[in-house]
């Protein structure tokens, strides 16, 4: 918490080494060109002005459907709004990725709910699959 | 190639069985007038875009030629349309898909409407078919330049809502956003990154700079709201004549010119 406060005029700008990697990741050397660092600088705050007008077109759109949150679909229609509408069908399937990602791991928490049997019955199921490992054991060394 | 072309005509064969349908009149208008009540049902049973309709518009074309026949008093024939419509209506109403034939059957309730107004509805039936194909092929090329380059860094989601959030007026923003938002940046990024880049390239420099990214910027008008940015950035044209000559010079000149001012913003 501490961090933010003293930082809190950084935060407001991209991390510069996370840009230049894209940026590297982009152009890479074989390309032949190199970006230079005003460059560099320039294409931030290019960046942050462009999350400020995505965030805040998004914010009208779901203020006049009356939402409280700003959700994927109002970045959705920001996007097209703006004439960015050429990046949603990367948008939405990265969100839906997440989505996904977000259900498995609901499911993984609830194993256990899922199974639909009592704790007694489970532990009874547990006994009965050491009983049985046991038997096997005995048996097989003769 | 020629593969291609022999697999894909198959997949269109309604205009083959349109154009063919076309010059026999004859044939198709006795159709018509057989089934003058069970004519409504048929349509919603069969699908909207294909033969039926085929069927009645030549013919109806054929006989638009009279246009206000004597035998159809114009009251009746808009009771009439009426009445089927609202027949319509109650009859399919639990069908979400009514509304649909309504629109677009909208001219052809009874047999006696289709004779006046058979052309308008003609139109937009060759456009809808033709619309998805195009569609499909400017998102292809419009998305290209974005998925030819993969960039595996990803930004930081935490960074980027406070960065949304820092707007006063930007209230709650639900988990997904962020990450949807640091995806069109990333392209956002790309793109301008690829741009500047070409810039460059014109102008025969290896060296990408600032005042590169400022003429791609102001090239695109998508890209007007970051005019006041790029106003901070001076046009420098004697820089720009260094950059088309030697490399190494406006290296050098770089590293003595510009470090304070990074060391500042660092």
């Amino acid at each position: 918490m501490s961090d933010r406060e003293f930082s809190s005029n950084d935060d407001l700008s991209l991390p510069k080494a996370t840009v230049q990697k894209i940026i590297t990741e982009i152009l890479p050397y074989s390309s032949g060109q190199t970006f230079s660092k005003d460059a560099r600088d320039l294409l931030m705050e290019c960046c942050v002005e462009f999350i400020t007008l995505i965030s805040s077109e998004a914010n009208d759109i779901s203020e006049k459907e009356a939402k409280k949150t700003i959700a994927c679909e109002h970045v959705e229609r920001a996007l097209r709004d703006l004439g960015f509408g050429d990046y949603i069908p990367d948008v939405l399937a990265v969100a839906e990725e997440h989505k996904e990602q977000l259900k498995s791991r609901e499911k993984k928490q609830s194993k256990m709910e899922q199974s639909g049997l009592s704790e007694e019955e489970l532990l009874r199921q547990q006994q009965e699959l050491f009983r049985s490992a046991t038997e096997k054991y005995n048996a097989a060394p003769e | 190639m020629t593969d291609q072309d022999n697999s894909y005509r198959p997949r269109s064969p309604d205009f083959s069985s349109f154009q063919s349908n076309f010059p026999p009149p004859a044939a198709t208008s006795p159709t018509y007038q057989f089934n003058p009540l069970g004519h409504h049902r048929s349509s919603y049973d069969a699908s909207a875009f294909f033969t039926p309709q085929y069927h009645q518009r030549p013919a109806a074309t054929q006989q638009y030629v009279p246009p206000f026949s004597p035998g159809y008093p114009i009251q009746d024939f808009d009771m009439a349309r009426r009445s089927s419509r609202i027949a319509r209506a109650s009859e399919v109403d639990p069908a979400p898909e009514s509304k649909y034939f309504e629109e677009h059957s909208e001219p052809e309730p009874s047999e006696e409407m289709a004779d006046f107004e058979p052309e308008p509805e003609f139109k937009p039936e060759p456009v809808e078919l033709e619309q998805p194909i195009k569609e499909e092929v400017t998102e292809e090329v419009k998305s290209r330049p974005g998925e030819g380059i993969e960039v595996k860094t990803k930004f930081p989601v935490a960074r980027i809502k406070r960065i949304m959030q820092a707007d006063e007026d930007v209230g709650k923003v639900a988990q997904v956003t962020p990450i949807a938002v640091s995806k069109a940046l990333e392209l956002f990024m790309i793109s301008l990154v690829t741009k500047a880049a070409k810039e460059a390239k014109d102008r025969n420099s290896k060296r990408v700079t600032a005042s590169h990214l400022k003429h791609a910027v102001a090239k695109d008008e998508v890209l007007d709201f970051l005019a006041d940015i790029i106003a901070k950035v001076p046009d420098q044209p004697s820089r720009k004549q260094d950059d088309d000559g030697s490399d190494q010079n406006e290296g050098k000149r770089k590293r003595g010119g510009r470090r304070p001012k990074e060391d500042n913003s660092d």
